[in-house]
């Protein structure tokens, strides 16, 4: 729903644009189909220096309701797919624009008409996001490999340390099961070493090549893995106070158990819906 | 005329020609058609995206007067549910006509 504010905003930008002979273009971009929600597009512009900016690409560019019909119909999108749609409806205005133009519209008319055939941006949106991937699927996909840092100690020392310690505890505290303790440690360090493997290089390498039904799989399997890990950590712990405290506390546990598989849940349903996107072609 | 359903199909039957670019492929269903069926053709760019997915057309960029374009082309499989779906609509189309005449 519009606020006062933004009400008057678009008032004001409206009155800025009519000073400079541009309103009549935006307003039958508005009237003629268009989503009054396309003054958001000005609004995330609201400073003057915007506003000016906004008006001179108007001139200049003479795609001002192109612009706008687009910044509705590729909202949430991610940035590949966004690219993609822009330069294929530029490239289709540009066209229209030169037909409509020899068919003896007015350059103002023929932007318009031009726009008006596309039809409902707001429904174009709803389909293109259904075909194309959503900026947060797409910064999901998007992982670099790790930079030198803080991060890269923490994960590949602290964690497996404390995993490690975890791990070992309850066989160190009773003699007859101490020598297991390495078969369990070491498989396990490896594991999580795998599991950083297939996250900061495998998955990326696969994004580079543009493989991305195998990027998806490949990291929705490390996130099921990890949070698989992280229900052994935790129940070793709880097998540890067990031994120390003398009481296991069995409700804790089946909590745990159970708040594990929901995030396993929404990765397998998230990594579902992208690979249903993705559809057969990759 | 509302082309709700049959875009899928009627982008198939274009591209069996040549590849073509969005904008042209647009031009030819409404030319084709006497201009009778007519569509918004900002669905047509989701439709065509949707139908890269599943493999039924792939795309590929190509230059037209200077200018980059975005191709669209026929694959094997494209043809193959082309074939399918003529049949079910010529099967439809005359089930529909029988009827008509009937009545």
């Amino acid at each position: 729903m519009k606020t006062g504010d933004d009400i008057q905003l678009r008032d004001e930008v409206l009155a800025a644009l009519q000073k400079e002979g541009c309103a009549p273009l935006v307003l039958r971009a508005v009237t003629r189909g268009i989503s009054p929600d396309s003054f958001d597009y000005f609004a995330s512009e609201a400073t003057q220096e915007g506003v000016s900016q906004c008006i001179e690409r108007l001139k200049h560019e003479r795609k001002g309701v192109l612009v706008v019909w687009l910044e509705q119909a590729t909202r949430g999108l991610g940035i590949t797919g966004k690219r993609r749609i822009y330069e294929e409806l530029v490239a289709h205005y540009d066209d229209a624009f030169g037909h409509a133009i020899e068919s003896g519209l007015t350059e103002a008319d023929a932007q318009v008409a031009v726009v008006r055939e596309l039809g409902s941006a707001r429904e174009a949106n709803k389909a293109f996001r259904r075909a194309c991937l959503t900026q947060s699927q797409e910064y999901s996909l998007r992982m670099t490999p790790a930079p030198l840092g803080i991060k890269v100690v923490l994960k590949s020392v602290a964690l497996p340390a404390l995993f490690a310690f975890s791990q070992v505890m309850p066989f160190l505290l009773e003699p007859q099961t101490r020598i297991a303790a390495p078969m369990v440690v070491l498989p396990a360090l490896a594991f999580l070493f795998l599991y950083a493997y297939i996250k900061r290089v495998h998955v990326p390498a696969l994004l580079r090549e543009n493989l991305l039904r195998k990027a998806v799989v490949w990291r929705a399997a490390a996130d099921n893995a990890g949070v698989l890990v992280f229900w052994l950590v935790m129940y070793s712990w709880l097998v540890l106070i067990e031994r120390v405290w003398g009481s296991f506390p069995i409700t804790l546990a089946t909590v745990t158990s159970i708040g594990c598989l929901v995030p396993v849940a929404i990765t397998t349903v998230w990594s579902a819906s992208i690979l249903r996107k993705l559809g057969k072609a990759r | 005329m509302n082309l709700k359903g049959t875009l899928p199909v009627l982008v198939l039957q274009t591209l069996l020609e040549e590849p073509s670019h969005g904008y042209l492929i647009a031009q030819r269903i409404k030319l084709k058609s006497g201009e009778v069926l007519d569509f918004r053709e900002g669905t047509l760019y989701p439709t065509l995206h949707a139908m890269e997915n599943k493999g039924l057309i792939a795309s590929y960029k190509g230059t037209e007067k200077g200018r980059e374009r975005r191709y669209y082309q026929l694959t094997d499989q494209g043809k193959t549910v082309l074939d399918e779906e003529r049949e079910e609509w010529q099967r439809l189309s005359g089930a529909v006509a029988l009827i008509l005449e009937t009545s």
